[in-house]
């Protein structure tokens, strides 16, 4: 729902909703392959009409296989993290919390280096998307007891579950060759460089699920970010809730750093950003965070493959650009803290 | 007679001390009742208790004829009202969200509050008379005003009972008063049934129609689960009195509640009660 009274900021809200739009329209030009509008329009046209055109192979190849599948997947990232991040802050009651606080990049990551170093028939996605999940799974039991899972707790068990998967990975890290290493340590970095439209397709299914859920209960967040008992005397039960969002948060979450690594602080800036402009509420704080993470990542990844003449994995520069903005924010706004 | 809130024999044990002990009340609709007692007597755990928060270790509560433990959350939210004592606030959502959040039991699976809920959410705002605080950021204002708010948010449910646990701490002198007052004009004006608890015995002699008067149950009587359990004809109940405020506050039952000695005195045909 839009804010309805001040116009300016309506006005602003659809904006900031197209911005995907904008955002993709002037990525797809950038990089050292240089293809114009008309170009693109003309590509783009023979591609769905099915027309025959006179360019050659490399334009179609440099937009269709390179280009369209990166941007895409980055946008279907960035929405993920960001939404899955706004949703983990709103059920944490804290805006300073991002999507791996359940230890899902830590299960990640180990997940993905004992794909590359131990088992090479089972695809790293699927590896870091299962210990992933499985990350999340075990902080979320640790947690649990009579039936009540306080979010205190969640934030501790997610500290040792990362920090158990963190030593697993530490223990690979040493056991393989240097080879292998390399290709770990780059993974984790996280970055779009790898784009393809079969990891498009793997990972789209769980994304649209996952943010579809969190788009339709977005409400929801407000009810549940004042507390489990006051969330409660209004008949919405708090534990089923803070279920559904953390599987439905943690599915769209996996499915991305599945495909993209661990790209940080996009999860926590994007939805801070946000509430910053357009104020706390939820129900146009969630479609925010996916337009505008979507655009957010692909723009960052513009620098990062054409910003400095050689590709810097985007994991690296969001960090970069988010760490300050994150300082920033957390030393000038008031709700910093725990409840 | 015509109970409108009955709990029966409602015992609650908390780290194996006995913090309610076989409460049997019938409070009566329409009424604005108050449960006073000294800290730590249960009146905070009862009315959780009667608004389904918290389940007892035995007993039962009807509200309105209905068995809590057998009720829907909606059910229940559609029934009651709780204000919490605490005020807890993270995120900066302006009050009208807050208020808005109180139309959950009132809003289908999917949706979400319609321009329906955002009119009842705004009526009951100027019922507390806080419509002048519907953009202003719940984290931005005064206690007082905070207190308002989660009324509202609780007459947004557009209950039949509203039960408020001490609606008049974090209040200064004046509008304890007036939040008071205005919580007795919702309740006869909307026809809601009123339960709160109270600190100052002398506003519960003021705003209610009914008191019930708790006291605090000592360790020899809560201390050891098994000796209680065992000892089953040992007096371990909280109610000391209730009923109609000046049968309820006598010096004996505030000397049993309390363990002080009062006095009162009338002034201008209101009794007031005072420590010695």
């Amino acid at each position: 729902m839009a804010p309805e009274r001040i116009t300016g900021r309506s006005l602003l809200y659809y904006l900031f909703l197209s911005l995907p739009l904008f955002a993709f329209f002037s990525s797809i030009f950038i990089g050292p392959f240089h293809i114009n509008p008309v170009q693109l329009v003309d590509l783009m046209a023979s591609k769905i009409l099915g027309y025959a055109t006179d360019y050659p192979d490399v334009y179609s190849t440099v937009i269709f296989q390179v280009r369209l599948p990166r941007l895409l997947l980055g946008m279907m990232v960035g929405a993920s993290l960001s939404v899955s991040g706004a949703a983990f802050q709103g059920i944490f009651r804290n805006p300073l919390v991002s999507p791996y606080i359940l230890g899902l990049s830590s299960g990640a990551a180990f997940g993905a280096a004992l794909s590359l170093a131990f088992l090479p028939g089972v695809s790293i996605q699927y590896a870091a998307f299962f210990f992933s999940l499985l990350a999340v799974a075990l902080t979320y039991f640790m947690a649990t007891t009579n039936r009540s899972t306080p979010i205190v707790s969640l934030v501790l068990a997610g500290v040792i579950v990362s920090a158990v998967f963190d030593s697993l990975l530490a223990v690979i890290q040493i056991a393989v060759s240097e080879r292998a290493l390399q290709s770990i340590v780059f993974w984790i970095m996280g970055s779009l460089g790898t784009a393809s439209w079969s990891k498009i397709y793997g990972a789209f299914p769980l994304f649209a699920l996952g943010c579809t859920v969190m788009l339709l209960l977005r409400w929801r967040l407000n009810v549940l970010a004042l507390g489990d008992e006051e969330a409660r005397s209004v008949g919405l039960n708090p534990e089923k809730y803070k279920i559904i969002f953390i599987v439905s948060a943690s599915l769209a979450a996996s499915s991305a750093v599945a495909v993209a690594g661990i790209i940080g602080l996009v999860g926590l800036v994007v939805p801070h950003m946000l509430r910053m402009i357009f104020g706390p509420d939820h129900r146009t704080l969630i479609p925010l965070s996916l337009t505008f993470g979507a655009s957010f990542l692909i723009v960052v990844d513009d620098f990062a493959r054409a910003g400095l003449g050689f590709e810097v994995p985007v994991g690296v520069i969001t960090t970069l650009v988010g760490a300050p903005l994150f300082a920033y924010l957390l030393r000038t706004t008031r709700s910093g803290g725990w409840e | 007679m015509n109970p409108g809130v009955i709990t029966e024999g409602i015992s609650l044990s908390y780290n194996s001390r006995l913090v309610l002990g076989d409460v049997s009340l019938q409070l009566r609709k329409g009424a604005i009742v108050t449960l006073l007692g000294p800290n730590g007597c249960g009146k905070t755990t009862l009315l959780k208790i009667i608004n389904g928060l918290l389940r007892p270790d035995s007993g039962k509560v009807y509200v309105d004829g209905y068995d809590v433990s057998r009720m829907g959350q909606t059910d229940m939210a559609r029934l009651m009202g709780h204000v919490p004592q605490t005020q807890r606030s993270s995120f900066p959502f302006t009050a009208l969200d807050i208020v808005l959040t109180g139309r959950m039991p009132h809003i289908s699976a999917l949706s979400q509050p319609g321009p329906r809920d955002l009119e009842k959410a705004r009526q009951a705002m100027d019922m507390v008379g806080a419509s002048h605080l519907s953009s202003r950021p719940y984290t931005q204002i005064s206690g007082g005003e905070r207190q308002l708010v989660m009324i509202a948010r609780a007459l947004a449910q557009e209950p039949s009972f509203l039960l408020l646990d001490e609606p008049t701490s974090y209040l200064d002198f004046k509008n304890q008063h007036q939040v008071l007052k205005m919580i007795s004009r919702i309740a006869r004006d909307q026809k809601v049934t009123v339960v709160m608890t109270l600190h100052d015995p002398n506003h519960a002699l003021m705003f209610s129609d009914e008191l019930v008067l708790l006291r605090k149950l000592t360790e020899k009587e809560c201390g050891d689960e098994q000796k209680f359990k065992g000892e089953s004809n040992c007096n371990h109940q909280n109610v000391v009195a209730a009923g109609r405020p000046a049968e309820v506050m006598t010096p004996e039952n505030i000397f049993e509640a309390y363990g002080i000695e009062v006095e009162f005195i009338n002034v201008r045909k209101r009794l007031i009660l005072l420590p010695l």
